[in-house]
């Protein structure tokens, strides 16, 4: 007896290979079956690579590039300087749609029973999908819970006071009616996401103003890596009323000031924030850093930028930009080679300056001029000497003369010695800090 | 045991139990089809696939029959880690059954075990693509799979600027 699951008869003699049908080729792949196989490529550097294999390629890649976290590469294993810092999915919710077969992982900060009841912060990271699609039929493993995005805004979204969404296929259709829906949030973190902005034309949207109505009081809203026109959109939106704002690379079109929001239309802003500044987003020349103290991370802060921030700085209590790759390096103004050529720019951001973070390439730029540091920074209140080598404490006052510094700068209070040591993948981080006390 | 015959667009017939045929989702639904709107339960469902000839289709039945135990997997599993049932362990009788087929072999296969939704041969042979462009410089992959730069002027530039929003270090 044959057994239940077996081919049962084979034709005896197979039909002669037909040549015109044996010409498949890669171009004849469809879209789902190149994701599949970009998928299974590890390193992102190669899927950067291929990408200029043909324009198809490249659209493909992009897609496969923006659903995935750098958790997921091979390089991400080599270059992860502290695993403390990852954030896992867990638990995890299944966000998507059967036709897009989306997946998405949802990452509550406490455990999803007390997470949704009362539901006051939300930290999603979606790897693909359609904001206002159903939940798709995907069979649940342990652990794992599933709450469609749509019902999830629909249900809990009066009760939602922080979003944090990323992803970059996360698409906003029609952002002005996802902010409708919630009524009170007050912080939003966007990364990696996009978005056609409002289209009155849609006859399922209500008009703006009437939307503009329903709109939350955000309060804190944090952008990074996100389409240019999102961006527009939600500065726009809600720029009079946010107390904090941080922007860091965002794309596709010149960082100008033109694109943005007239500074004046930023009432309430209390503390602003740039970081991690890239090429792309600030067309034209630019200072670029390599900080090989901290994990070699390129870093780019801006002419255009710093230019952007005179503005905002006469209304702020000190002027940061955030260098968010090291939270050690927090809050202080991290000097560009450049920075400070134009008198301007001196003149209206120095003063506010009360942390200092230099290199040793500014440190020659500045020839130690005491004088110049004591003239341009009066508020200063803190120094931070980076990227030295393995030092002591004792080599330390030596070598960066620290007793000098405090005798010519009498406005700085304290002095921080940072250096790193190495082991292998891990760079790890040192500081020495001295206070005008001690000398 | 109930049967099927599922034909290849070249007109050879394989008469192939329900239940392993079943393995396949789009089988599946074509048998379930058939049961619906036919009057007779004994009649023996006759599925004609006009985009798979018989010696792809015999390959793709061939490895049906050898994984009829495994599980079956959920179409969109793969697609949050990046990597199938390809990566959870290929065995060896799968490298057997890959190593002597050329590459438009391959590629007729990985469409037909695309079209007839075969999740785990669809995760083994696009696998065995990505080892083949692994490594390989952009040249090398254009010759292999014979593909050719259809990027204008600046436009390939462009796109790394565009996308550079992706690249986050």
């Amino acid at each position: 007896m044959l057994p239940s699951g077996s081919m049962v008869a084979v034709p005896a003699k197979l039909p002669e290979a037909n040549k015109e049908l044996s010409r498949f080729g890669m171009e004849d792949m469809p879209n789902e079956v190149l994701h599949n196989i970009f998928h299974k490529v590890e390193s992102k550097h190669e899927l950067l690579t291929f990408r200029k294999v043909c324009r198809r390629w490249a659209s493909n890649i992009s897609e496969v590039l923006g659903s995935r976290t750098n958790l997921q590469y091979s390089e991400w294993k080599l270059i992860t300087p502290k695993p403390d810092i990852i954030e896992y999915p867990v638990p995890k919710v299944m966000v998507g749609s059967s036709t897009r077969r989306m997946i998405a992982d949802v990452m509550f900060p406490h455990r999803l029973s007390s997470a949704l009841n009362p539901f006051p912060t939300l930290s999603i990271s979606l790897v693909s999908i359609d904001i206002f699609t159903n939940p798709d039929d995907y069979e649940l493993k342990p652990g794992e819970s599933k709450i469609g995005f749509r019902p999830l805004i629909w249900n809990h979204g009066t009760n939602l006071k922080v979003l944090h969404i990323s992803g970059n296929a996360f698409t906003l259709p029609r952002p002005q009616i996802l902010f409708a829906n919630l009524p009170n949030l007050k912080t939003l973190k966007l990364k990696h996401c996009s978005s056609n902005p409002v289209n009155s034309s849609d006859p399922e949207s209500s008009t703006e103003e009437e939307e503009a109505k329903k709109f939350p009081i955000l309060r804190n809203l944090t952008i990074r890596f996100c389409k240019m026109e999102l961006a527009n959109w939600i500065l726009k939106t809600f720029a009079p009323t946010l107390e904090s704002l941080e922007l860091g690379c965002t794309m596709t079109k010149p960082f100008t000031r033109e694109n943005y929001p007239e500074p004046d239309s930023f009432q309430n802003l209390k503390n602003f924030k740039i970081f991690d500044f890239k090429e792309a987003s600030c067309s034209g020349p630019g200072t670029w850093i390599e900080m090989n103290n901290l994990g070699k991370v390129r870093v780019n802060l801006f002419h255009g930028p710093l230019k952007f921030l005179s503005p905002f700085v006469s209304r702020m209590k000190e002027t940061i930009v955030d260098f968010t790759y090291d939270k050690k390096l927090a809050n202080v103004l991290l000097l560009p080679a450049d920075a400070g050529k134009s008198e301007d720019e001196r003149r209206i951001i120095y003063p506010k300056v009360s942390k200092l973070c230099t290199q040793p390439v500014n440190h020659l730029q500045l020839q130690w001029d005491l004088e110049l540091i004591t003239k341009s920074f009066p508020n200063l209140k803190l120094l931070r000497l980076a990227d030295y080598t393995e030092t002591t404490r004792e080599d330390a006052i030596v070598t960066c003369d620290i007793p000098a510094i405090f005798k010519s700068c009498p406005q700085i209070q304290t002095i921080e010695v940072l250096y790193n040591t190495c082991i292998p993948k891990y760079l790890l981080y040192h500081c020495h800090t001295f206070t005008r006390q001690d000398f | 045991m109930a049967l099927v015959r599922v034909i290849s667009s070249d007109g050879a017939a394989f008469l192939v139990s329900q239940r392993l045929a079943k393995r396949s989702g789009k089988l599946k639904t074509e048998i379930e089809t058939f049961r619906k709107s036919s009057d007779n339960s004994e009649a023996q469902p006759e599925i004609r696939i006009v985009t798979i000839r018989a010696e792809i289709l015999r390959l793709v039945l061939q490895w049906l029959q050898q994984h009829q135990n495994d599980p079956v997997l959920p179409a969109n599993q793969n697609e949050q880690d990046g990597r199938g049932d390809a990566e959870m362990g290929q065995s060896q009788w799968d490298r057997d059954f890959l190593a002597p087929m050329d590459l438009g072999i391959v590629m007729e296969l990985i469409l037909a075990a695309n079209h007839l939704e075969v999740k785990g041969l669809l995760d083994i042979t696009c696998k065995l693509v990505e080892s083949k462009i692994t490594g390989r410089t952009v040249d090398e992959i254009r010759t292999a799979f014979k593909l050719k730069s259809d990027f204008k002027g600046n436009e390939e530039e462009q796109t790394r600027l565009e996308n550079r929003w992706c690249v986050e270090n």
